[in-house]
Order: C-alpha cells, then structure tokens, then sequence
C-alpha cells in the first residue's frame, strides 16, 4: 500500500500543472467559398482553423466563411466530415477558396480496444462502437446505458423499472448463466474497472464500445466473462473557449399499464353477485344474514370499504346522505347502498416528468486542454413519492508537459438523492384496490392502509425513505514517450461512493406511534493503480507491429453502518438518538477489503493491412481463491482477411457485387470470479438466544473453487454492397461455452445445507448476429441513412451438470406427465439440465367455461382436484357451472400439477432493431428526424395481472372490464372468463393456475425511439452572439405492435406490476445553445 | 530537459516496482466474519456453539409453521381464523400435500450438523475445566435426541446423520431413509450419554439441562412403549423407564407445583418453579410468537377494554392488533370451548357475544350483564381463551403485556417445553396404561383442584379415565404442542380428529392408519435426494 501512496504524491501535482494554459494574438481577416469537388457545391459547416491555435470558424449555409486574426504566417486548415482535409498558408491572401475533396479512408474509424485503439479496418474480434453523436439527445432517465438500447447487436437491454437511475438488465451475446438474469457486463469507464455504469450523465459520454466476444474482453481477463462496455467521457478539444448550455423536460406517462376497469356501477353490480356466489358457492338461496359476510363492506376486510347501506349512512348523518356519496341498488337485496367513488390508481400511476440542466465549458490549444460538464437532474417519477435528483460534475484537463511527455487528470462527482416510499407495492396492490376503498377518510385526512396496499399520500406524509449516494472518481495518468513509438502510461484511480440511507416514520397509528426508525452508511473505496508500455513499428514498410504490456492493482475497502431503533420524541427528530429504545440487533458495522493483481499483453500484426492478427493474454490474480488455485489465466488470439484490400480482388467479377470483404475469426478465454471469499474459506455466522450470542457455521469450506471461463469462438464475414453509397453488411456467428461456471449447487436437504458453491457446469450460448447500415440518399441537403440488426440465438443451454443420480443430472425442477406415454409414470421437467434451456413453462390447459350443470356433472364425474387444497375450502373440489375446466392430460381423473405441458420458454429467440434517420438542411436550418425500432420475438409471458383483477385476488383488488362478459348464470351464452367471485382465490380459483389463457406469446415491435432534431441556421444565432442553437423534440417507447394481451410484452417471465413503477413512455423537448 | 530526466527516472522505478509481482497483497484480512480456520480454537468458540444451538432448536420449537400450524394444528385444539388469509393448510386441511409448505426438513438437519460438528470439533479444543466441558456435550447429545425425536415423530423413517457435512457428497452415498426403530435407538443412546454427564440439574430453565434430559427421556419412552406397537399392548419396560425419568424430575427438587395456573405464564413465566426447558422470548421477538391468534382491534369487545374517564381506551385485556394490521390467521378449535365447560362452577349467565348460546344471538348490541360472564368455566379457559363473537376464538395463553406509552403489544411470554404438570399428566397417562386409573385419577385431582374444579366425579375405569386424561391434558397444556402426540399416543386419532382422516381418504375405523399420521416430505427433498422415496400415503 506504502508504494500506492508514493505514486500518488507524482501524480498529483502533474494535475495540478496541467490546469494552466496559454493564450495567442493576430492580425487580418480572411475570408472565402468552400466547395465540394463532387459536384461543386458549396459545403455549409465546413470547419476552418488557424493551424496551432484554437482559433476557428464555421461556413454557413452558402459555403462562405470569414476568420480574423490570421497573421501572414499562418496555415489555414479546412476540413469537413467525409472530406480530405487541406492545409492553406495565408501567405498574404485575403481571399481563399477551396474545393474539398472527398476521403473515402475517413470512414475507416478508430475503436478502443481495451488499452489501446485500433483502425476499424484492422480489428479482428467483435466489437462495435457507438458514438454518442447518435444517442445526443436520448432521454435516459439517470441510467445512461438506456442509450445503447437497440442500437448495438448481440446486446440485451431491458427496462424493468421506471425508477430513474435504476439500472436496467443488461447481457451481451445472453450472458453465460441459463436464463435472462444477471450476467451484466463489466464496465471501464475512462479506464476504471467497475462493476456497473455508476451515475454518469449520458450528457458527458462521448463513445461507447462493446467488446463481444471473447477474444476481444480476454484483455480484461477475470471479470470479462460477461463481455465489456467501455465508456469515453468527454475530454478537452482543441479550440477557442465555448460554453454549451442544455435544458430538456421530459413527460413520463404510464397509461399502458393501467387496467381496463369495470365502471364504478358494474363494479358494485358485480361485486355483490359475487357475494352471492361466494357465500353460496353450490348455487343455495341467497339470504340475508347479519354476518359480517353478507354486509356490504365485507367486500374488503380491513374495514376500508365505503360501501353502506345508505339508510345505516343516513342514520349517521342526520338523515342525509353525505356530500360526495352516491347511491346505488343494491342488485341482490334492492337496498340501496351509499358510497364514495376512489381512484386509486390514479394516484399510483401519476404520470411524472423531469426537468435536465446540462452545462459544457470546452478548450484548449496544443499545450493544454480542458473540459468541464455539470448537470442537474430532475425527475419526479409516476406515481406519489417516487423522485430522483442527481448533480453531476466531470472536469477535466490534458497537458503537454513536453514534446515527449503528457498528463492529464479527471474528478467526476455525482450525488443522487432517491426518496421512494415504503409500501412500493402501491403500483400493483394499492392501485387496484376496488373502487369503494376509501383513499380519503370523512374529515379529508388520508386513510391509512396496510403495508401491503399503502395509500400513497400516506406513505408521502408519515413515512421517509431517502437514499443519497455519492460517487466520486478521480484519476490522473501521465504517457511518455520514451522513444519515438514506445510509450509509458502509468496512471491512477481513485473512486469513493457514499450510499446513505435514512428511513423513519413519523407517527403514526398504524405503527403505534413507534416512530422507526433506521440509517446506514456504506463507504467503499475502489482504488486501481495501472502502467501501460506500448511500443507500435512498421519494419519494412508493410510489416506493422503493436506491443502492449501492462499490469494494474486493484483494491476494494467497503465499510458499513448501520442501525435501527424506535420512540424519537418528535416528528422532527428522524434520527436515531442515543437514547433511543433499540430493537434486537439493532447496530451492525462490516468491513470487506478486496484485492485483485493482475497483468496483460497484447501482440497485434498485420501486413499491409490485409493479413491481420491479434493476439491478448492476462493473468489474473484475486483473493477470494486459495493459494492453489489464486491465478487464472486468460488468453485470446484473432486472425482477419481483408480480401478486399488484395491486389487481385479489384479485378474480380465479384469486387462488382462486393466493393468490400472482410473475414475474421476469434478465439478467447475471459473469466468470472464472481465469489465470496467466505466461499473458499468457510464462514460461521452469529445467532442470539437468551442474551447470548451463539456462532455456528453458515458457509461450507470449499478449497478446490476456481475461476470460471468463458471460451468463445466467433466467425465475422464483412461485406459492403455498391462501391456508391454502399450497403454495409456483418454476419457473425458465435459458439460461447461458460466452463465450471460457479453455481451453488444443491445438496441434499438431510445435510443441513441448501448447497454448496462449486464449479459445477458447462453452459452454450450460440447465435447468429446480421448487422447492415447504408445511406441510400445522399444529397447535399438531404441523407437518409438506415441501420439494423438481426439477431438468432441458435441455442442455448446447459451442456454438463455434476453428477447427482437424476437422469439428465438435473437440479431443481418439478414432475409433469409424460406427453409420450400419458398414463405412464411422470418426467422431471424444468430445473437446470444437461441438453435443455432454463426457463420453460409448464402450464395447464384451459379447457373453457362450464355452461352447464350437466357439464358440471359430467366433469366432476370425471375428474377431481388434489392440489391447491387449502384453497378449495368453501366449494370442496366440485366445479359448477361458470368455472374454468382444465384438461386432465394425463388421464387420471386428478387435476394437478401433473397436468401441465410445455408451452415454450420464457426467453427471447430473436431480437431485432432497425433505425432511419432523415437529415434535411434548409435555408431555416437544419431537420433530422430517426426513427428507431425494436423487436424480441419467441418468449412467453404469463400474464399475472388480468387473472388478479378478474379473480379479485382475496377480495381486495378492483374488477377488470373482461368481467362485463364473464359467465353469469346457465343459460347464458358462454365467454370466455369465467364466472366472478368474490375473493375468488378463496373460492374456486379459476384464475389462479398458471394456465395456457393467461400464457402468451410475447413477440412485439416497440417505436423505442423517435427523435426530431432541429438546428437553426448561423446566420440567424450569430447576432445574438451564439455559435449554434439546436432544439429537439424525443419519445421513447411510444407504443407496442403486438398480439400479447397482457399489459407488458417485455415481460420475459411473469408480467406483473410488482413494487416498482412500470417504464414510462416519454415525451420530451429540449434545447441546446452554444457560446 | 533536465527535470524531465530526473522525471523518468522517477517514472522508472514506478514502473519496476509496479510490475514486480506482489502476492502478498492477495493475501487480505477479513474482518467480517469468522471463517472455518479461525473457529474451534478455545472453549469460548465451543460454548458460544452451544449457545447457537439452543438458537437453532428454539427457533424450530417456537415456529408456527413447525409446531402450532404442522403438529398440534392438526388436531381440534385449533381452527382457522376468520379474518384475512387465514392459516388452513394444517388446520383445515389437517394434511399437508407434497407441493405446499411442509416436509422440507432442512432446519431440523442443520441442527443435526450443528451437533455433529461440535461434537467432532470438541476434541481439538482444550478445556481446563472439564465439568464445562461435560455440560457442553450433554446438552449437544440432547439437542441431537430432542431434533431426531422431531424427526421421527414426523416423517417416522428418516436418514441418520452422525458426522458433519464436510462438502457434497456422491450420489451413490447419499443417505436413504433409516427405520424409525434405528432412529429412537440413537435418540435413547444420546440421552444416555447426555444424562451422566451434567455437573448439576438445573440452572437455566432456557438452556437444556439434565432435567430436560429427564423430560425428553420421559417422552421418549412413552412414545417407544404405545405408539408403534397395538393399542392395549405397550411395552411395559418402556412406561417404566419413563415413568422414573419423571419421578428423578420431581426428586431433583428443583421444581414446585404452582398453586396459581394463570401465574405460570405471566410474562415473567421464566422464573415460573414449574418450567423444566422454555423458549425464551424477549422483546422484539413478537412476530414468531402466538400474534397469530390474534385478532383485530375493532372486533374486540368493551368488556375486554378498560376506559378512562373520558372515554379513551386504557387498557385491553388481550392480544389485539394494531389498527387494521394483524388478523386472527388461527384460532383455538371449537371444541375446547366444550372440554373447557364440562365441570362448569359458576352459573352460567347468557354470553350475548357467544353465538353458540341462542338467546341473544340476534342482538349483538345487548348490554352485557354486569357480572363477569366468563367467570363460568375452568379457570384455565379464562387464562388460555377468550369466545368472543362470530365465529372468532382468541388465543390469550401467551399474550404478552401491553405497552400503553409506546401502544404496542410485547409477545415476550416463554413458552414452556416442557414443565412439570405436563410431566406429571404423563405420569397419569403411564400409571393408566400399566392399569393403574386410581394413580392417573390422583394427579387429575391436583390439576383440577388449581383450576378450581372439584376432584374428579367420574368413572374410574381404565378406559374412561384414557378420555378424561386427553380432556384434561388439553386443558391443561393447551398451546403447549402436546396433543397431537397424545392422540398418537393413545391411537385415538380416528375419533378426535375425525376429518382429518377422512381427509386422507381413509376409513377412520381403520385400526392401521399409522402411515397417514407422518407428513409428506416436498418434492424439492426428493428431487434432491435420489434415495428418497415420498412417505406412505402421498
């Protein structure tokens, strides 16, 4: 550690030096046309620069330009996107015109590679870089990953939540653990490892780089295994000072996942029949009983309901029906009931919005530049009491020390501020609660309801759950060139993050007045130290060489607090006092260091780029391993063909087809060591009795655990179509195998334990992923450019499990009949198992509604139910007219578990995205509009939440409009929903099976993204002394094209609401200004 | 130029001591937890392991899903509530299916390991007191017996574990179910090993000692003498190994006989002379206690609150929930209501709240009389339960204390494992099955005298007296998770819990239906374990 901090003392004063920089002076004006040599117009937004200073100008929309300050001597540089760029000296002129010529070679882009970049034209492994040019004005919420959704191939992300800065699901190429969770990718921001994005503003990315395959993250070694995401913030260019202001608001609306409800009347209509089928569920007479069941606000136990009799309201109110109350007949007794219509889900799907301040300061010349970026952001989320506000400051500066010798640093700081009310369920529990709960009391006070179904408003007054996280990083690096080529880069990095939780309930009834209250503290240090040689050659012309080496430490300190009591004297005083009462327990600090040392190479060679090879390699060491097994070893090497680029080719017939064609293969290893140290070594854990405290053993010793591996093959063919505007194409196919992944695996329960970790099975991922992009329309003032991709997975399963004595060595699981010999024993389905996918559903088959009692006969003659036994208390297991059948598969005249077959599988099979974008200049400026879809195709989803509302749950929940239609009564034209209960899980639980009607293909298309961009002409910003003026207008996920009839087709499992917010659709505007 | 060589050569002396590998570094402290090369080091580690089994036992003893809802929630002693989902799946059900809740004995089996780790670790460690050394492996080999004893009685054939679990074992070593006779027999050879072992009798009634030893021993035999072997033929030798357990118990003279019932499970109930072992609860520990039983606030009667002058509540007699919160998910069986009022002392004034009793059964708002109406049965019923109106039985046994400045309830009564008037009942019962009524009858009058009732007026023969002692065993231990045991004991299932055996589709005057009593193991188990196959009957 000694030497860390020595290291630290030389790089802080480089930072900062390199905070100061110098200044210029000049004379004339020049002033001129700029022209294409393509067809000679002129080129507005040319960019023209005074060689060695930072000093420039922009032509406007005729191509014309004017610079001041050029002294004779100076070099004018002229260059515009897709053009050669051209050097002029002034040399007295006072006119220059200049006709620029088109660069092909341009398009040849540079990616980052992990340590070092590389020419597009000569990567060999799969990586794909995103500008964030693109993704400029994506409303992202405070996740920036949410930029990236379907826009790079073989990625997978999805929004689960609509909590800003929640981060969303993120795979690449599937991840490496059977099924859709976890497995998200290791992160490097600005050259940090870390586990996920952070805070960072989408407003300060500048690049994005997806390493894919194996070969391409084996130089990130252990943690690679998952792939990796590489995150370019904005540094300083080159230029005169500017400052860029951005303000954007955006509209966030749920009205997707709001239920098609029955009205108020209906509601109370059906409800009250369902009473009767309730109480008389065998079709006796319904009379009137004075139980608390046959009252008209049994309809919800907990006493919330206001439904009455209106004569017993009358009574309490002076022999009126009070204020805001209406009647209704009853439709059983024809009493008339008084009530108070509620919304609840109004309240818990309250559309949200947010409000983005973003300011850019940028400059620079060739001794120093500098950048600065602050934001502010905003959200008020859906619903009561649900917000996010986040600060964020990135600066940073980059110096020539001296010719051979550069330094830069940059502190990034966010602070978060998440206040979310306890009771999250609001979004499906309390939003549902039937019409004739009460949200308000008599008086206008709120009514409290439980935990379970809390009334927001409540929640937002008595009840306080604010996270604040702080994540601060700096790091600082200085590159020499010792020689010419080789070069030095040591660096340093230090991140800090603060999460501090803070929850209290001010007092309260529902609690006793207990005020609880809890604080935590969690202080985690990351510090990484790094150095970097890398040496480039070319020997005789066309042999061109890159040699990396580098090794980097890693420590992790993580330090918590926590604690809880109860009784603070006053509702101003939410924290945890010293003489506050203490629950059990009520105190807990921990302390966790974590160590990794590692070290990597990198050989790259290609001749002429034509024949190009690359190959990586990284020792890992971690401390969670026993000394035999400490170090891994990762590796991958990759050869390319540029065919295109051999002399024989242009003239080929082919090369008339394929103006280019690349080939190239890969092979890597990357890793994951995803474990405790506790895993290795055993760990005892302490228990409480009678004021003692006991220790006994929580984690079984495993000393033979190892790192996991990812080995991935991946074959990439590269072809553009048309030599004029060409069509670009990739096809790529990967074969991934994640070797002795780490898995607890289970052990039998009379070992006291629910598993053990070892490394326990071999997984496949294999898919096929066709990326194409082209620019059909190019014209001076118009372009349309498209891009897509297509992505298959060809399979995707698990290859090898231990042995356990079960055939297909499966672990967890279930029985179902067998579909090839019915009456014959049951099959172990689902599970992990060798040679199969995770994540099938079994479910059963819906067989209708009973219309009858002679085919409610007929089917109880058949068959009876065994399962789900404490629920069939009021009815015995004898279905009547108005229920659900399902099909006794196999035969048996139960209905269970066994019943069910396989209707397909939770996951995705292909995921598609495809995007055009518009651009349009015009004497009133600039338009592009782009217009980006998505697809996933091949899943199931169980809809959980139509069932809920259709069955009424336990009687709590507020009745979907599908009832209208349900089946009332013999006779009756039968639909298909059957027949309503009250609380019908209690009842006949006709909606409570995982069954074929509620289990549906998922496929969809969703409009992710529309964006509207509009940039004023110079002309008109210049008087106000503005270099530009853009304004945007964006919607995100403005709709669905599916057959699903759920609410949530990105559901990949269950759709249900749950206790997060759903994801918005999002409306915003913004405007950005540039001085 | 010059500072800038004097840089690199700074910069190249970074760049050697970063490359130089550095393992040590890997090498980090863990400050966290304790891991399996830092423990079994001094008597203090071997101790605090004692201290975590009591833990263990007692969290699996005071459960509700283990005991109230999957043992004595099978028999009539209890019922479903009324309010909100209520807890059925034992009570109603009286059986649990393979798919839902029940059967996963992985707690009992951690258990099982805790012991058989310590037991294998002791040794390396070096006591300088040998006597504490000796107390430590009497209360493990108990603790082993006590959790094997759960077992048996029920899943009946389970596997035998006696050595740690070191890592996962093959397949083909997996543990298949052991006959439940090798079971009890390990169970007896750990109590005898335990027994000689104490260094004295009693010292915390929440600790095992040698008295629960006794206890355990006590029921042990018991159950080895009458409940696999046919009713009326019971093994002799068995009732008389239990039945001097229990008489080394009364002769320790640790423990009296309360003159007060109520007084034995006040919220101080620990210090109570009766208890030999009870789970000890505290303050806090509220949502594992018997919470469940009770109900929600606004359904409580007045005469169950006391008010100020002003009309505010001061007081509440029983277990109530906060406002809207708790529900009453279980309450005590109807018919206790019955076993209770067989040898009523008091006038019976009409309960306007009892919906059993017809008079005012149509005017709730009657006013109570002013007599205490509950004052009518055995004063065990008014220490245990409350009959209050609808269909709602609330359990009072353990109802904690009120805590009027914070407004909360503290559930921190002990319940009791074993205590000595459970102890003598089985006397009773041992004495009746060697056909000696005359005894079982001498220790019902003692009971019955506490609660108030006059010495016993009925037949005194053997088979009238097997019924009286179940009525009066669940008198006086109700909530005590004795009485399904009890039946078994007695084979008296088929007529006390009839439905029960209905339910399982069996003809409840089968004499043989032992293999409908275990419960089902889930299919998770199975899954797990290859050499496992499903009890009988599932």
């Amino acid at each position: 550690m000694r030497r860390n901090y020595n290291f630290l003392k030389i790089i802080l004063p480089i930072f900062f030096l390199a905070t100061s920089f110098t200044g210029f002076g000049q004379q004339k004006t020049v002033s001129g046309t700029i022209t294409s040599s393509v067809d000679g117009q002129p080129i507005p937004g040319a960019t023209v620069v005074i060689k060695g200073t930072a000093s420039g100008v922009v032509s406007n929309f005729d191509g014309n330009y004017s610079i001041d300050n050029v002294s004779e001597t100076s070099i004018l540089e002229f260059s515009f996107l897709g053009y050669k760029a051209q050097e002029i000296p002034v040399q007295g002129l006072t006119t220059i015109n200049v006709v620029l010529v088109e660069d092909n070679t341009q398009l040849d882009e540079v990616v980052v590679t992990g340590f070092t970049s590389q020419s597009k034209a000569t990567v060999t492994t799969a990586i794909t870089k995103v500008d964030a040019e693109s993704l400029q004005n994506t409303p992202v919420g405070g996740a920036s990953i949410d930029a990236l959704q379907g826009r790079v191939s073989g990625v997978t992300i999805l929004r689960t939540t609509g909590r800003s800065g929640d981060t969303p699901v993120i795979q690449i190429r599937g991840g490496t653990t059977p099924g859709l969770s976890g497995d998200s990718p290791l992160f490097i921001v600005d050259g940090f490892v870390q586990d996920d994005l952070g805070d960072t503003d989408m407003n300060d990315i500048e690049e994005f780089t997806v390493l894919k395959d194996a070969a391409a993250a084996a130089i990130y070694g252990a943690r690679a295994g998952n792939g990796v995401i590489i995150i370019k913030t904005k540094r300083g260019q080159k230029g005169k000072f500017s400052v860029s202001l951005k303000y954007s608001h955006e509209d966030q609306n749920v009205d997707r996942f709001k239920i098609d409800w029955l009205t108020p009347e209906e509601e109370i209509y059906f409800a009250r029949l369902g009473f009767v089928t309730y109480e008389n569920p065998l079709g006796a007479i319904f009379h009137e009983r004075n139980n608390w069941w046959s009252a008209p606000q049994a309809y919800d136990s907990n006493n919330a309901s206001l439904l009455r009799w209106a004569d017993d309201v009358m009574a309490n109110n002076g022999g009126v029906i009070p204020n805001g109350y209406v009647t209704t007949a009853d439709p059983i007794t024809g009493r008339l009931l008084a009530w108070k219509p509620s919304n609840w889900e109004a309240r818990t799907l309250t559309p949200g919005n947010s409000d983005s301040y973003v300011i850019n300061i940028n400059g620079g010349n060739d001794k120093a530049v500098y950048n600065l970026t602050g934001s502010y952001f905003d959200n008020k989320g859906i619903g009561v009491y649900n917000s996010y506000k986040r600060y964020y400051l990135k600066a940073s500066t980059d110096i020539n020390l001296a010719g051979n010798l550069k330094a830069g640093s940059s502190f990034r700081y966010s602070l978060t501020d998440t206040q979310t009310g306890e009771g999250n369920s609001w979004y499906e529990r309390s939003g549902r609660l039937p019409t004739t709960a009460r949200y308000f009391n008599d008086d206008g006070t709120f009514f409290q309801n439980d935990s379970g179904k809390r009334n927001p408003d409540f929640t937002e007054q008595y009840l306080t759950r604010g996270r604040y996280n702080t994540d601060m990083t700096f790091n600082t690096y200085l590159e020499w060139e010792i020689i010419p080529d080789l070069k030095l880069k040591p660096s340093a990095f230090f991140r800090q993050r603060t999460y501090s939780y803070l929850s209290f309930n001010k007092a309260n009834s529902l609690d006793g007045d207990r005020r609880d209250q809890a604080g935590r503290n969690d202080n985690t240090l990351d510090t990484q130290f790094e150095a970097i040689l890398t040496y480039n050659k070319t020997i005789l012309e066309d042999h061109n060489f890159g040699f990396l080496a580098g090794t980097s430490f890693q420590n992790g300190y993580d330090y918590v607090v926590s604690g809880s009591a109860f009784g603070s004297p006053s509702d101003l005083i939410p924290i945890i006092l010293s003489s506050s009462p203490n629950e059990e327990n009520d105190v807990s600090t921990s302390y966790i260091k974590t160590a990794q040392q590692s070290w990597f190479g990198q050989i790259t060679y290609n001749y002429k780029r034509k024949y190009l090879l690359n190959s990586t390699f990284r020792k890992d060491g971690a401390y969670q391993f026993t000394d035999k097994f400490k170090f891994g070893l990762f590796s991958g090497i990759s050869g390319g063909w540029n065919i295109h680029a051999e002399n024989w080719y242009a003239g080929t017939k082919l090369s008339n087809i394929l103006s280019k064609a690349k080939l190239s293969i890969s092979y890597g290893e990357s890793g994951k060591n995803n474990l405790s140290i506790l895993d290795t070594q055993g760990a005892y854990e302490t228990t409480s009795y009678a004021g003692q405290t006991g220790i006994r053993q929580s984690t079984l010793i495993n000393e033979n655990l190892k790192w996991e591996t990812t080995k991935e093959n991946d074959y990439r063919f590269e072809f553009s179509l048309l030599k004029e505007n060409p069509i670009n194409l990739s096809v790529e196919y990967y074969n991934k195998k994640a070797i002795d992944k780490l898995f607890v695996e289970p052990l039998p329960n009379y070992t006291g334990f629910t598993g053990i970790r070892q490394n326990i099975g071999d997984f496949e991922s294999k898919g096929l992923e066709v990326g194409f992009n082209a620019t059909p329309v190019k014209t001076l003032n118009f372009k349309w450019s498209l891009q897509g991709f297509a992505d298959f997975v060809i399979s995707r399963k698990t290859l090898k499990l231990p042995e356990n004595g079960n055939p297909n060595n499966r672990i967890g699981g279930t029985l179902v009949y067998n579909p090839d010999d019915p009456t014959g024993d049951p099959i172990s389905v689902g599970g992990t198992a060798e040679g199969e996918e995770t994540n099938d559903l079994y479910v059963y088959a819906n067989d209708g509604v009973i219309g009858s009692w002679e085919e409610a006969d007929a089917y109880n003659a058949m068959v009876s139910f065994d399962e789900l036994s404490n629920q069939r208390n009021r009815r015995g297991d004898m279905k009547v007219p108005g229920n659900y059948k399902w099909k006794d598969l196999n035969g048996d005249g139960i209905i269970n578990s066994l019943d069910r077959y396989k209707i397909g599988n939770s996951n995705w099979r292909q995921h598609y995205s495809f995007g055009n974008t518009f651009t349009y200049t015009s004497p009133i400026g600039e338009f592009s509009l782009s217009i980006l879809l998505e697809s996933y195709t091949g899943h199931y989803v169980y809809d959980f939440n139509n069932p809920r509302v259709y069955s009424q749950a336990q009687g709590q929940d507020r009745i979907g409009a599908a009832i209208r239609d349900s089946y009332l009564q013999p006779g009756d034209e039968v639909s298909g929903i059957a027949q309503y209960n009250w609380a019908d899980l209690h009842v006949m639980n006709n909606f409570q099976r995982l069954d074929d009607k509620f289990t549906q293909k998922g496929d969809f298309i969703s409009i992710r993204n529309v964006t509207l961009n509009y940039t004023l002409p110079k002309e008109w910003v210049k008087p106000i002394g503005a270099e530009s003026i853009k304004a945007y207008v964006v919607g995100t996920n403005l709709g669905y094209l599916t057959e699903y009839k759920g609410l949530n087709p990105e559901a990949f499992g269950t759709d249900s609401l749950g206790g997060t917010p759903p994801p918005p659709e999002t409306v915003s505007f913004g405007v950005e200004v540039k001085f | 130029m010059k500072k800038i060589v004097n840089l690199s050569k700074i910069l190249l002396l970074i760049v050697l001591m970063v490359f130089v590998s550095c393992e040590d570094q890997l090498n980090v402290k863990i400050y966290n937890d304790i891991t399996g090369s830092s423990f079994w080091k001094t008597p203090s580690d071997a101790e605090a392991a004692v201290v975590a089994l009591h833990a263990s036992f007692m969290d699996i003893m005071k459960s509700s899903n283990n005991q109230i809802s999957n043992v004595d929630g099978r028999t009539d002693a209890w019922q479903p509530g009324t309010l909100g989902p209520r807890l059925t799946g034992a009570v109603e059900g009286h059986f649990q299916t393979a798919n839902n809740g029940a059967g996963n004995w992985r707690g009992y089996y951690r258990l099982v390991h805790d012991c058989n780790l310590l037991l294998a670790k002791i040794g390396d460690i070096e006591f300088e007191n040998v006597e504490n050394k000796n107390d430590i492996l009497a209360q493990t080999y108990t603790i082993r017996a006590m959790t094997y004893f759960e077992l048996v009685r029920i899943f009946g054939d389970v596997p035998l574990v006696t050595e740690p679990t070191t890592g996962k074992p093959e397949p083909e070593d997996y543990k298949a179910r052991a006959p439940r006779a090798d079971v009890l027999n390990l169970i007896k050879a750990d109590i005898d090993k335990a027994l000689p072992l104490y260094s004295s009798n009693l010292k915390d009634v929440h600790f095992v000692s040698k008295l629960s030893t006794y206890a355990l021993k006590a029921e042990v035999y018991m159950w080895s003498a009458k409940a696999y072997n046919a009713r009326g033929s019971a093994n002799t030798d068995d009732i008389n190994t239990a039945i001097s357990a229990i008489e080394s118990i009364e002769n320790s003279g640790e423990l009296t006989f309360a003159s007060d019932y109520s007084s034995i499970f006040t919220r101080d109930g620990n210090d109570s002379s009766e208890y030999i072992l009870a789970v000890w609860y505290e303050n806090g520990l509220s949502s594992s206690s018997y919470r469940y039983a009770s109900i929600r606030n606004d359904a409580v009667p007045d005469q169950y609150k006391v008010f100020d002058g002003a009309g505010n509540i001061i007081k509440k007699l029983f277990p109530y929930a906060l406002e809207n919160e708790g529900i009453a998910a279980m309450s005590y069986g109807e018919a206790l209501n019955d076993i209770y009022a067989k040898y009523q002392t008091v006038d019976v004034h009409d309960n306007p709240f009892d919906n059993n009793d017809d008079a005012n059964v149509n005017d709730p708002g009657a006013t109570p009389p002013t007599t205490a109406w509950y004052d009518r049965r055995d004063l065990r019923f008014i220490n245990n339960c409350v009959d209050i109106p609808g269909p709602n039985n609330v359990v009072i046994k353990y109802a904690g204390i009120e805590d009027l400045s914070a407004n909360v309830r503290w559930w921190d009564n002990d319940i009791p494992i074993y205590r000595l008037t459970g102890m003598l009942l089985l006397k009773a019962e041992a004495y009746n099955t060697l056909g000696n009524p005359e005894a079982a009858i001498d220790i019902m009058d003692m009971t019955r005298a506490r609660a108030g009732l006059a010495p016993y007026p009925g037949a005194r023969d053997q088979a009238t007296v097997e019924d009286e002692l179940l009525d009066e065993s669940i008198r006086e231990l109700f909530g005590e998770n004795k009485r399904w045991w009890h039946l078994i004991r007695e084979h008296r299932v088929a007529d006390y819990v009839p439905r029960f055996l209905i339910e399982r589709g069996q003809d409840r005057t089968s004499e043989s239906v032992w293999d409908y009593y275990y419960w089902p193991i889930a299919e998770s188990v199975l899954i797990a374990n290859t050499k496992l196959v499903q009890s009988p009957g599932y």
